[in-house]
């Protein structure tokens, strides 16, 4: 038996760390998906007229749909109507600060390494803390606002500022972009919204938290962020949820909007609930999150670390309308027991001298798939575009798989566009040098991958990337003696 | 779903059970063939294009006297297959000895058993609609058997002429027994003024040590042309594959190769130089199903004015495949504003030990390099053909055989004459 | 400090070393000799516990423990040190990071607390000045590249940092200028001491002018067969290694 075999055998699931639920009083919507409870969830919110009528046209779209099955997924069937769509902690009255917010719910944030107590917070983050299908607080509002910047949950921001959101919900990602796109238009509940006034370098990470805490809901935030002209942002997402044998959905929608100078960086470090060592429950993770590079010389920049849910289905896109705009894409994803993944990109330039690039960086062990889909697309118009595509993979074990595919359409002669991948092994070599020096085999997997995710962990605002290369080694931890 | 009313007809007056099976059987996959048809051919609408000329799939037989295709022979091979509409032309072909092409319902039932397996077995009719189309409508299969130890280093060019106004069908069926080696070229010939589609499915079986060495031009502007080509390989045995496309309305090239045992080679090497609007789609698999095997692939192509380059490399690596070597790469150069390049790379791999990679770039010729040519007084027309044809040595320079090498040389310098640069 | 006795070592079916026998004290310094094949890199590979060799006979003690059960990280724990002859590249992880995992794990093992950032960062910018090595280069990718000449100064400032009983340096002068040689020499001699022993296993004379040898063993397929002096070097030197062979 080889070395590798060896240390393989030696691995064993390591327990999920944010496993645990808290009981708190709940008001939860009764199991189903129909009309009558998208109209209960418009009404739970307050909407306006409008907002409940593009919800209806969305529900009547998904009615039409069928789930797509082209990505290199095995998804059980999903029974859309044994799922409760909407559940929030209860409140009595609507909050004016963080300082009411039920303590419960703030020790449940604490319990997860996210403080909302403004003074307790060293660095600056702006926390959006979004429990199930609500937002129950946002810190950081007021300095924020002295700067125009926007930052509050989605519910709050349609009726507060109905015209911006009412301009560009659904422009980036239309309603009937995508079967789960087009469930979350109908269903979502809530999510963070975010503005950047012309100008304006936001100066502190924005960040959204989610946790699934209910059982037999599904979870289906939206995010909305706007930058307008030579606007700076940097936006954190996190995510958490029990363990539970029940498979529970999350279907997500993440637009971003990117005016002329304008950049967005955005961040995930993805950490639900994966299931058991045997595959057994988990989130499925399908998550539509797209930009648009609107303006000349605009950016957006995805940067994901992907180690939880039981199934990801996601692909951050950017389209790079505006002349001179960059998109990127870095990821990180660990698949491992029965996990699968598919997860990547699509880049499309349309305008002139667009560049983007994509370093993606997948990791398998145990039982799990870990598939890289891209798509490179340059338009007939955008003259000198240039794209570069990294995709690595590496195996851990020979029960896992790994698997690329990119698409890559051209038609423009002006443009240059590479795509390179690797498919590897860690060496044993590798493994050899470290545990000579004293290390174990642990620690050298994680030390070996992290130095393999590095270019993409950089990424990672520096609080993040702590977090990140913690996660990637627990995720991968038992997978090597 | 296509109309299968004229399949089920072909099916119901075959006289062959065993044959009939097998075509029945094939009606069964193309419920499974279709359902792929969107992503596998999302670049190439050749399904809808035949439909829209033929209105059904049917073949017809052919009416000329074999011996007026005669002038239509020019090859420096001493040694050439005449087939016409998918029936061997025996009177005006030459073979050499060593080699025994029959139809397969013209074997002694002993013999029509060693070719049964792979002729049902490993055509790609899973995945490809035009390839179970061909195994029910096909009328001809031809069988070449290649004996124990056979080496013979001239090639054999085969000679496919279409002449018919409906769909014409060509089925093969090579078996290379242990320890032979030989080469072929092929190429499909239309000699009636319209534009035809050929459909043309080939299975090669290779046993232990076996090389085969097989060289396609492909050059039927107007035409539609369909050719799936299924190799399944024993033991260190190793297959070169060299494929030359330079024009035609729709072709659409499936390589599949299976490595089924330890220690196989395969090589895959193509280059398309396309104008006129013409439609090039390579469509290739290599499946490493057992340890130590190498695989390399290597496609590169030009394209030019209104034309479409499609490539579609997969590499398969099974969890048993372990010491699995397997490369691909595809470069293309885009010479005109109204040329399009579609790539699509692909990697699955369940063995950890493996080394793979692949890429693929899409650019333009080097204006540093161009003007520095025409700097020293070479003209631009000169120089662009000169840039061209060093990319493509990279591929030329795989035919291992010097005489091969420069006709294949020759022939790119020719081609590429006609290409414009803006 | 080191005793084998009667060692055998395979990797798959081709027996390598076929009854080893050596005996190595502390505040020696062994030097093993030996044309290319005898078994020299298998030997120093055995001692540090890759697995890729079985070990059918035989056994190696290092400071009393037999060592046949125990795996190569807790040998490097116990303070056996292999400078590589090949040092291997590890992308994305610096020398600091690697050697502060190592020397972090090592103290934990011996119930030592783990240096913070900056009694680390003091530890390693005194052992840098003996192999003249630069901070700009251990914050690169390990090894990912370095020079021959950095390489093998990288590995001796490994074994600064790790400060083991026992070194073993690989072919450790292959690849070198003179220039490197000497830096790469110094920095193993200042490291030398009463409580540590080193082997180096060499096939040329040329490093043992400057890492001098107490003895001086010639391995031929897979057995010492002549154990000298530093002067054994000088005469194989001159002589080569067929004058060994010519004698047996």
């Amino acid at each position: 038996m080889s070395k590798d075999d060896k240390i393989l055998k030696e691995f064993t699931s390591k327990e999920y760390e944010h496993g645990w639920s808290v009981d708190f009083d709940v008001d939860q919507a009764p199991k189903g998906l129909n009309e009558d409870i998208v109209k209960l969830i418009s009404k739970k919110k307050n909407e306006p007229n409008w907002l409940l009528d593009w919800r209806l046209k969305a529900f009547s779209n998904f009615k039409k749909m069928k789930e797509p099955n082209w990505s290199n997924l095995k998804i059980p069937r999903i029974n859309y109507q044994d799922i409760s769509y909407y559940s929030a902690p209860k409140k009595k009255k609507m909050l004016k600060s963080m300082d009411e917010v039920d303590p419960e719910l703030i020790k449940t944030f604490e319990k997860l390494g996210i403080s909302l107590q403004e003074q307790k917070r060293l660095s600056g983050v702006a926390v959006d803390a979004v429990i199930d299908s609500v937002s129950i607080g946002t810190t950081f509002k007021d300095k924020l606002s002295e700067l125009g910047i926007i930052f509050c949950s989605f519910s709050e921001a349609v009726n507060e500022h109905p015209d911006l959101v009412r301009k560009h919900l659904g422009k980036v990602v239309p309603a009937k972009d995508n079967y789960f796109a087009c469930l979350n238009s109908a269903v979502f509940s809530d999510g963070s919204f975010c503005y950047i006034p012309k100008g304006v370098r936001c100066p502190m990470e924005l960040s959204t938290y989610f946790r699934i805490n209910a059982s037999n809901t599904g979870q289906f935030e939206r995010t909305l962020i706007v930058a307008d002209e030579g606007s700076y942002v940097s936006y954190l997402e996190g995510c958490t949820a029990p363990m539970r044998d029940e498979n529970q959905l999350h279907a997500a929608v993440v637009e971003i909007h990117a005016e002329k100078d304008a950049e967005v960086k955005y961040s995930t470090v993805q950490n639900w609930y994966p299931g058991d060592k045997n595959g057994k429950g988990g989130i499925y993770n399908f998550v539509t999150k797209r930009g648009i590079c609107n303006g000349i010389n605009s950016k957006i920049s995805w940067t994901q670390v992907e180690t939880g849910s039981a199934i990801t289905w996601k692909y951050p896109s950017c389209i790079l309308k505006g002349d001179n705009s960059v998109g990127e894409f870095y990821s990180v994803a660990v698949t491992n027991n029965y996990q699968q993944a598919d997860t990547g990109t699509k880049m499309i330039h349309i305008g002139k001298n667009t560049r983007s690039k994509i370093i993606s960086k997948g990791i398998s062990a145990g039982h799990s798939q870990n598939s890289y889909r891209g798509h490179v697309k340059v338009m007939r118009r955008a003259n000198n575009s240039r794209n570069f595509s990294q995709c690595d993979s590496l195996l851990l074990g020979n029960k896992c798989g790994a698997h690329t595919f990119p698409y890559i359409d051209i038609e423009n002669k002006s443009s240059m566009v590479e795509h390179e991948a690797t498919t590897s092994k860690i060496g044993e070599d590798q493994i050899f040098y470290c545990l000579q020096r004293g290390i174990d085999e642990e620690n050298a997997i994680a030390l070996i991958v992290n130095g393999y995710a590095k270019e993409v962990l950089k990424q990672l605002p520096m609080e993040f990337s702590v977090e990140a290369q913690k996660l990637l080694s627990l995720t991968l931890e038992g997978s090597v003696g | 779903m296509i109309d299968t009313v004229d399949l089920k007809k072909s099916i119901s007056i075959e006289e062959d059970n065993i044959i009939k099976e097998i075509k029945s059987e094939s009606l069964d996959k193309i419920k499974l063939s279709y359902k792929k048809y969107k992503e596998e051919y999302k670049y190439t609408p050749l399904l809808r294009n035949i439909e829209k000329k033929y209105g059904s799939f049917n073949s017809s037989e052919n009416i000329k006297k074999a011996d007026s295709y005669k002038d239509l022979i020019s090859t420096k091979d001493k040694h050439y297959i005449v087939i016409l509409n998918g029936s061997y032309i025996e009177n005006i072909s030459n073979i050499p000895n060593s080699i025994d092409i029959k139809n397969i319902k013209d074997l002694s039932k002993n013999e029509q058993n060693i070719f049964i397996d792979s002729y049902s077995k490993i055509d790609d009719s899973t995945d490809d609609i035009f390839s179970s189309i061909n195994t029910i409508l096909h009328s001809n299969c031809l069988t070449f058997k290649i004996n124990k130890s056979t080496i013979l280093k001239e090639k054999i060019s085969i000679i496919n002429i279409v002449d018919s106004s409906k769909p014409t069908y060509f089925r093969k069926c090579f078996i290379i027994d242990k320890n032979s080696e030989i080469s072929f070229s092929e190429e499909f010939i239309n000699v009636t003024r319209d534009g035809n589609f050929s459909n043309s499915v080939t299975e090669i079986y290779m046993d232990e040590n076996a090389v085969f060495n097989y060289f396609s031009t492909q050059n039927i502007s107007k035409n539609y042309h369909f050719n799936s080509i299924n190799v399944f390989q024993k033991r260190n045995s190793t297959s070169n594959f060299h494929t030359y496309s330079f024009s035609g309305s729709i072709i659409r090239n499936n390589l599949n190769i299976k490595l089924l045992d330890k220690s196989c080679y395969a090589n895959m090497y193509g280059f398309y130089a396309i104008k006129n609007s013409s439609h090039i789609d390579n469509h290739t698999s290599v499946d490493h199903i057992d340890e130590n095997s190498i695989s390399n692939e290597h496609y590169k192509g030009i394209v030019d004015d209104g034309s479409i380059g499609v490539f579609n490399g997969k590499i398969f690596v099974r969890q048993r495949a372990q010491k699995t070597n397997a490369f691909q790469s595809n470069n293309n150069i885009l010479l005109s504003d109204n040329a399009k390049v579609n790539t699509k790379p692909q990697l699955e791999i369940w063995a950890d030990d493996v080394k793979c990679s692949h890429g693929c770039t899409v650019g333009q010729l080097d204006d540093d390099a161009l003007f520095y040519l025409m700097s020293r007084g070479i003209s631009r027309k000169d120089a662009i053909s000169l840039l061209l044809s060093a990319f493509s040595t990279d591929i030329t320079e795989k035919i291992a055989d010097k005489v091969i090498r420069e006709e294949y040389q020759l022939m790119i310098l020719k081609e590429l004459e006609d290409l414009n640069y803006e | 400090m080191l005793e084998i006795k009667n060692l055998h070592a395979s990797i798959g079916n081709t027996k390598i070393l076929k009854g080893l026998d050596l005996t190595v004290n502390s505040g020696e310094v062994h030097a093993i000799m030996g044309p290319n094949g005898s078994g020299k890199s298998t030997l120093a590979s055995v001692i540090a516990g890759r697995e890729d060799y079985d070990v059918t006979d035989g056994e190696i003690n290092f400071q009393g423990n037999e060592l046949s059960d125990i795996g190569p990280d807790e040998r490097a724990r116990e303070g056996i040190f292999l400078a590589f002859q090949y040092p291997v590249e590890i992308p994305g992880v610096s020398t600091t990071n690697f050697m502060k995992t190592a020397v972090n794990q090592i103290r934990e093992s011996k119930g030592e607390k783990p240096l913070d950032a900056v009694e680390f960062l003091k530890l390693m910018k005194e052992k840098m000045k003996l192999v003249n090595i630069k901070q700009e280069l251990l914050s690169r990718s390990i090894n990912e590249g370095f020079s021959g000449g950095e390489k093998k100064r990288n590995e001796i400032f490994q074994m600064a940092m790790l400060d083991p009983k026992l070194s073993i340096l690989d072919e450790t002068d292959s690849g070198l200028d003179i220039d490197a040689l000497k830096i790469v020499s110094n920095g193993v001699n200042a490291l030398k001491s009463k409580e540590n022993a080193t082997v180096v296993v060499t096939h040329y004379q040329r490093l043992l002018d400057y890492i001098v040898p107490d003895f001086v063993h010639v391995l031929m397929d897979g057995k010492i067969v002549k154990s000298g002096d530093k002067n054994l070097a000088l005469e194989l030197e001159e002589k080569g290694y067929d004058w060994i062979k010519v004698k047996n």
